[in-house]
């Protein structure tokens, strides 16, 4: 019941492109990343603009969830523009005071980096939305499989981000016990420094505690169920790559000549 | 590993757990228990009852192989624990459920959950899904598959635990105090998964400290302080409220009830379930 | 120093989020019913069918509107009454789809609470019994403020809660000790845990020791032996009694339990229920939330039964357990020694209708068979 969408929150769905290999997904969310660095003016962007778009219309998520779903993130974006305004310099200056100068070039290069980088978030959101957070994981092992050669544990890896995906919301309870149950003693964060610290550690002490007891067990319990690593393992959903897979790189690749070309034109 | 099961399965009314003396301690100086000789008959209902720190649970990790005797042998399905051979053999056919339902669920989805133990035995994907089904609909939570564990009640997610062992085909159910933190609804739909399953003929090796539960075992055996103080059916052994008092044991309430009828002059024998306790009245009552 | 609940509800969501939330699933269906009739009158060659449902049922927005949440207002505007058939199953289909408060599970319960009324009264044993879900663990969190109530007021002898200054004056006199209290223990030394609330109050040093020694010696606790020690070191049953000295020392009026006695073995449940006696008898308010109709039956003075947010029974043990049935059909059980005496009573055994415990069916149900065999003898 996705009554908001948030940054990483899976929003379901049957679309063509929650259907999608998780793997070919995430590369090209990376290839969609690629594409809006290529763009270097606003003709690319627009192009990049389109598609997205045009994905998020495939994908069946409105467009105003996806604007909210990466709402946190966009200080990241004002943060980024607010340094482009100030470190870039040149043509008219339309300010300045002290050591800082808002000039014609600043402004410039922050709206098109602001662009940009909303382009870039909403591609990434584009992923998390439609993936769930199991599949990313098992697209990493699969992709990172060809590094274990040279000693990269790529289902240790995964398994630590499984099993942190699923302690994840388990923490976030007992933070929320444990900080009403040291508030109820009288605790609380303003105060002497001191005290804050005694508080902190009434926090993260127990959550610490608490994670060392569920490793234990879990440990244990995962050996009882014979684990034993990644070798000889099998899948209840192997992944596998589809004819949809392929048209997603197709469309992918049109995307990279459109930008490429736009680069070209006098904009 | 398949092979070896079927084969195995054949055998009848052997004993598919077998501790010889057996003694175990974790620091090299105190012994959880020594000299312990306990078996378990294929099919039985055991239930293990004793305090806290009589050592129940470093028993029951005996029988999945976690822990290895230090003295003596433990064998399950006839195959010595300590042989490093047999460590997935044993595992796979004594499944394990623990004590807290939140710190044993591997994945964020039901089915990969159940799916984790086949999965580690190499069982092909093809035979995966049904495995899955077959095992959540064993456990009453058909279904369930896409659900989130984090989203289940406590019960649930114990069934699911079960789920997840049943899926490797277990000969034998061990289970580590798997009631304790649950409610009582929660505890009551744990309870008749287990003797739903005892009936299709898995053997049941049940800890647990609630009376009521030992009550539907076929077999009660009381540890203390790594002995075996008693060891019967639960009538045998439930009746004994002197005994399992002097060692932080509970009674049943029919089997207190019925005491201290005795004790008041009414006839009754000594009873350990409520149906039982109604019956034997009812019978007394009648007769003139 | 009572504690009144004034028609408390609560809810974990944003009831104005909930119900835009609501009213936006609800257009989106009903644009979805709109075509599929239009496509269903295109068919019939007769366009004449209005669009009546879109006389929006104004439901009630946000603010406190504890009922029912399925219960949308009936299409009741005249320009509504010419809706055909197919609108009549339009609107009982969105009430199947809106009337599913599925309860257990946080993110979808809609109420926690609803409508809970009644007084703590001082030296009162209040008991709390229901499942899991059923907002037990959220209804004594407003005992001290640490949860507000969406509607109603929660008042401590006197003052409302809702007031932050209040609410922090009184955390000390109200103690929480939260299920699986051991889990919070953070500090060095048993010492410094149980001095923790103490010290918060800001007490003295020589204060802060008498509160730390009295505590830990009402949790029958060697303060010399333990003092010094992590509490990490000490077994599951010691450290249970470390935390409740914890909240001991804070010296409360009220001393509030979640499952105080879950998961420990039955000697340890035994001795742990004697100390909370004990206490009580000493003059602490107690109100203890328990799955054991034994410990209920057997310890309190009045319980109060939830399901499902809502108030279900609140009385004595002999009223509440009187009602057998109901509850068994909630899912929630009797005292033992209450369902044997019910099972008898239903099997033809003439057993008064009281709250039994052992000793008493023992007694009575001697007294009957003194009586049969008399009977049988003359």
């Amino acid at each position: 019941m996705p009554d908001k969408a948030m940054f990483g929150r899976f929003w379901p769905g049957t679309s063509p492109v929650h259907r999608m290999d998780p793997r070919a997904k995430l590369l090209l969310s990376l290839a969609l990343m690629v594409a809006t660095f290529c763009a270097q003016n606003y003709g690319g962007l627009a192009v990049c603009a389109a598609f997205v778009v045009g994905f998020y219309a495939v994908a069946g998520i409105p467009l105003g969830q996806a604007l909210r779903s990466i709402g946190p993130l966009l200080f990241i974006v004002v943060v980024t523009a607010l340094l482009n305004v100030f470190f870039v310099q040149g043509g008219t200056v339309y300010f300045q005071w002290w050591v800082f100068c808002i000039s014609e070039a600043g402004v410039a290069s922050a709206a098109f980096v602001a662009c940009r980088l909303l382009l870039l978030l909403l591609g990434v959101s584009l992923l998390t939305l439609t993936t769930t957070a199991l599949d990313i994981t098992d697209a990493f092992e699969y992709l990172l499989k060809p590094f274990a050669r040279i000693g990269l544990p790529a289902h240790e890896l995964a398994m630590m981000m499984g099993i942190a995906l699923r302690f994840l919301p388990q923490f976030a309870f007992e933070l929320t016990t444990v900080y009403r149950a040291q508030i109820s003693r009288g605790a609380t964060f303003t105060g002497s420094l001191k005290g804050r610290a005694r508080m902190l550690s009434s926090m993260m002490v127990p959550l610490f505690t608490s994670a060392f007891r569920h490793a234990e067990t879990l440990s244990a319990a995962m050996e009882a169920r014979c684990y034993h690593g990644g070798s000889g393992r099998t899948r209840l959903r192997p992944l596998a790559y589809s004819r949809r897979d392929m048209g997603g790189v197709a469309v992918m690749a049109a995307l990279f000549a459109l930008v490429v070309a736009t680069n070209f034109l006098p904009l | 590993m398949r092979g070896e099961a079927a084969a195995a399965t054949r055998l009848d009314d052997r004993q598919v757990v077998e501790f010889k003396g057996a003694g175990f301690t974790y620091d090299g100086e105190t012994f959880v228990f020594e000299g312990l000789d306990l078996n378990v008959r294929q099919g039985q209902f055991v239930c293990l009852l004793g305090g806290n720190g009589s050592g129940k649970s470093t028993l029951a990790k005996h029988v999945n192989a976690l822990l290895t005797p230090d003295e003596g042998s433990v064998h399950v399905l006839e195959r010595d624990t300590r042989d490093p051979h047999a460590t997935y053999f044993i595992r796979s056919n004594a499944g394990m459920v623990f004590q807290n339902p939140d710190d044993q669920l591997v994945a964020s989805l039901v089915e990969n959950d159940v799916a984790f133990g086949p999965e580690n035995l190499g069982v092909p994907t093809s035979q995966l899904a049904t495995l899955v089904k077959r095992s959540l609909a064993e456990v009453g939570l058909q279904g369930y598959d896409a659900r989130e564990t984090n989203a289940l009640s406590g019960g649930q997610k114990q069934r699911v635990a079960i789920a997840g062992v049943l899926a490797m085909n277990p000969q034998i159910l061990v289970l580590d105090e798997a009631s304790a933190m649950l409610d009582p609804r929660g505890r009551a739909g744990l309870l008749r998964v287990c003797q739903e399953l005892h009936e299709r003929g898995m053997t049941i090796v049940m800890i647990t400290h609630f009376m009521e539960e030992a009550a539907l075992a076929d077999r009660v055996v009381v540890l203390d302080g790594g002995r075996v103080r008693l060891d019967g059916t639960p009538e045998e052994v439930l009746t004994q409220g002197e005994l399992l008092e002097s060692l932080n044991l509970d009674m049943p309430f029919a089997c207190r009830l019925s005491l201290q009828l005795q004790r008041r002059g009414v006839p009754v024998k000594a009873c350990v379930t409520d149906a039982e306790l109604e019956e034997e009245l009812c019978r007394l009552f009648s007769t003139r | 120093m009572p504690i009144v609940f004034d028609q408390v509800s609560f809810t974990y969501e944003d009831p104005d989020r909930a119900e835009k939330q609501r009213r936006r699933e609800k257009r989106r269906l009903r644009a979805a019913q709109r075509a599929a009739r239009k496509a269903a009158t295109q068919g019939q060659a007769e366009a004449g069918a209005g669009p009546a449902s879109d006389a929006t049922a104004a439901a009630p927005i946000g603010g406190c509107a504890p009922s029912n949440p399925g219960s949308v207002p009936a299409p009741s505007d005249p320009g509504v009454s010419s809706a055909s058939s197919t609108a009549d199953a339009a609107f009982s289909l969105l009430e199947d789809v809106e009337e599913k408060p599925a309860w257990g599970t946080a993110p979808d319960a809609v109420w926690a609470l609803r409508g809970i009324d009644f007084t703590l009264e001082d030296g009162e044993f209040f008991g709390i019994a229901g499942h899991t879900g059923s907002g037990k663990s959220t209804l004594i969190q407003h005992m001290n403020g640490l949860v507000h109530p969406t509607c109603g007021r929660v008042l401590v002898g006197g003052q409302d809660l809702a007031d932050k200054k209040a609410a922090q004056a009184l955390r000390g006199r109200i103690g929480i000790v939260f299920q699986y209290p051991e889990y919070q223990l953070f500090a060095a030394t048993v010492y410094d845990d149980v001095a923790f609330g103490p010290r918060n109050l800001g007490l003295d040093a020589p204060e802060v020791d008498r509160r730390v020694r009295r505590a830990l010696e009402s949790v029958r606790l060697d303060f010399d032996a333990l003092q010094a020690k992590s509490p990490f070191e000490l077994s599951g049953g010691q450290q249970r009694r470390v935390a409740f000295a914890g909240v001991l020392a804070m010296n409360p009026e009220v001393l509030v339990l979640d499952e105080p006695v879950a998961g420990l073995d039955p000697q340890a449940r035994t001795e742990f229920l004697q100390l909370i006696a004990e206490l009580h008898a000493q003059g602490i308010t107690v109100v203890m939330v328990s799955h054991s109709m034994d410990d209920l039956a057997l310890l309190c003075d009045r319980i109060l039964v939830l399901k499902e947010g809502e108030q279900f029974a609140l009385g004595t043990p002999a009223e509440v357990f009187a009602h057998a049935e109901e509850l068994r059909a909630i899912g929630l059980g009797v005292p033992a020694a209450q369902k044997l005496a019910n099972d008898l009573r239903n099997a033809g055994f003439a057993l008064p209708a009281a709250l039994y415990d052992a000793d008493t069916l023992a007694d009575d149900l001697a007294a009957l068979y003194q009586a049969h065999q008399e009977g049988s003898h003359a």
